[in-house]
């Protein structure tokens, strides 16, 4: 029987290339560490990628995001194709959860892509540490948590427009969701949602390093995640 | 003050997230990312980069996922024309169609055209100079940590912040303006291609990108920010399970 693991995380990433890269090695530092990685991505995706010279012992588990044949790329509407991911892809991974739950090193985290916020339902329904991993920059988070908090207004109207610890912006150096505001209105909600449930996270990684963004880290009072941990304190 | 935010949040950086190998080289294996949508022949590229002089070369790359206009593609095949510098640049198979025809037989004394690569083995080959790039997350990274300067080129989502931090927060950069159909024109693109490879801010954003290269290997060797993040995460996952 396999001896017993230090600890077990499942790591849940957006099916991107440039989602799937930063997590991935995310559980390459993990397990140096001693921790047994999961990492999880869509049936289409592990059919369509090309595996690297890497050798690496982490074996790959999947989920569905409903379009196993083709992905996005088989769904009439970015809409259609979120709908279905996310009922789906969570039914999925509360499938995996439970499926590994009798082996030998049962799962005791849940890292997700910030994108899928329902990773952390999953973590939450076992009894899970759940993680997000928000793998763009930290200021770029920022600024979406500044509008899902409705501290930018939308339609932007400034000419600079001052967020806390970032440099002050003009309406081009915005993410183009906000300075074209309109655009894949579906990707827009779904970054925004990405704060939906974030109170509720045992962790949060940022896709960073500390002296790249150590103003946005810095920021006294203000500084978003601590903004959003008041407000879940005083709701 | 670091103290009072970790106990406020549990937010932690973890980064660069590049294989180990391009940085602080504690993981012996980990030499690339370990999977790609796309074929690439690499060999190709390095051979090709082997024959050019050190700082010489432009990559070119918009990353796996943007498309770009068929007027900014001619504009960028006419700004590296102009330029008149070496270069490898990457225009994936679905790109193909928007290049002109004999642009790539034309040109083929001073570039390689090619479908894809791997980005950390091309950016860490001393051949090159710059890195004309859409400014994605993971590319702005790699540069970053392998002290590549860059033009930036940003096209959409997250690209626009990123480019005004890689020119106006780190300095590793500079921004190729666009017009009012926004995009950037063969005289913006040969300008900012030469401002890095000749001229004096080159000089000076390549001072720079030894420090950040420096300050991202710090981040992951053992000690540094990134590593003490995941020590600290793997202690509370391991006295979590002990506890339940």
């Amino acid at each position: 029987m396999e001896k017993r693991c230090k600890a077990h995380c499942l790591v849940v990433s957006f099916p991107a290339q440039g989602h799937i890269n930063p997590m991935l090695q995310f559980s390459k530092r993990l397990e140096h560490k001693g921790v047994k990685v999961t990492p999880v991505t869509t049936r289409f995706i592990s059919n369509a990628i090309m595996s690297g010279s890497s050798s690496s012992s982490i074996s790959l588990q999947t989920i569905s995001d409903g379009y196993d044949e083709g992905g996005i790329g088989h769904a009439e509407s970015i809409k259609s194709y979120l709908d279905r991911f996310w009922k789906v892809g969570l039914q999925t991974l509360d499938n995996l959860v439970e499926k590994l739950s009798g082996s030998d090193c049962p799962v005791d985290c849940i890292i997700y892509d910030a994108f899928m916020p329902w990773g952390l339902d999953v973590a939450k329904k076992f009894g899970l540490v759940g993680a997000a991993f928000f793998t763009q920059s930290c200021a770029v988070d920022s600024i979406y948590y500044h509008v899902y908090r409705g501290l930018i207004k939308l339609p932007v109207t400034e000419t600079q427009i001052l967020v806390p610890g970032l440099p002050p912006l003009e309406p081009q150096d915005l993410p183009s969701f906000i300075y074209h505001l309109g655009t894949y209105p579906d990707f827009f909600d779904m970054l925004l949602d990405q704060f939906s449930n974030i109170d509720r996270a045992d962790w949060v990684f940022c896709n960073s390093f500390y002296m790249l963004e150590r103003e946005v880290w810095y920021t006294p009072h203000i500084h978003f995640f601590v903004l959003c941990k008041s407000n879940s304190n005083l709701n | 003050m670091a103290d009072w935010f970790a106990k406020l949040w549990p937010f932690r950086s973890i980064g660069p997230t590049i294989p180990s190998m391009y940085l602080d080289k504690q993981l012996e294996n980990d030499r690339d990312y370990g999977f790609s949508f796309f074929m690439q022949n690499n060999d190709v590229c390095m051979n090709w980069l082997n024959d050019r002089a050190k700082g010489s070369v432009v990559h070119v790359s918009f990353g796996s996922l943007v498309d770009l206009k068929a007027e900014q593609m001619e504009e960028l095949a006419w700004g590296l024309k102009r330029s008149d510098c070496y270069f490898l640049w990457v225009v994936r198979a679905s790109e193909e169609s928007k290049m002109s025809k004999d642009f790539a037989e034309e040109s083929s004394a001073k570039g390689l055209v090619v479908r894809w690569c791997s980005q950390l083995e091309v950016l860490a080959h001393e051949a090159v100079g710059c890195f004309v790039t859409h400014c994605g997350w993971n590319s702005s990274l790699e540069a970053l940590s392998l002290g590549v300067p860059m033009v930036a080129m940003p096209q959409r989502t997250d690209q626009s912040t990123n480019a005004k931090y890689i020119t106006d927060v780190w300095n590793m950069g500079v921004k190729a303006a666009v017009d009012e159909k926004e995009i950037a024109r063969r005289e913006t693109i040969e300008s900012c291609i030469r401002e890095i490879l000749e001229g004096e801010k080159g000089k000076e954003i390549k001072r720079n990108a030894s420090k950040w290269k420096e300050l991202a290997k710090e981040a992951v060797e053992e000690g540094g920010s990134s590593d003490k993040n995941i020590d600290e995460f793997v202690a509370n996952l391991v006295l979590s399970r002990s506890s339940c």
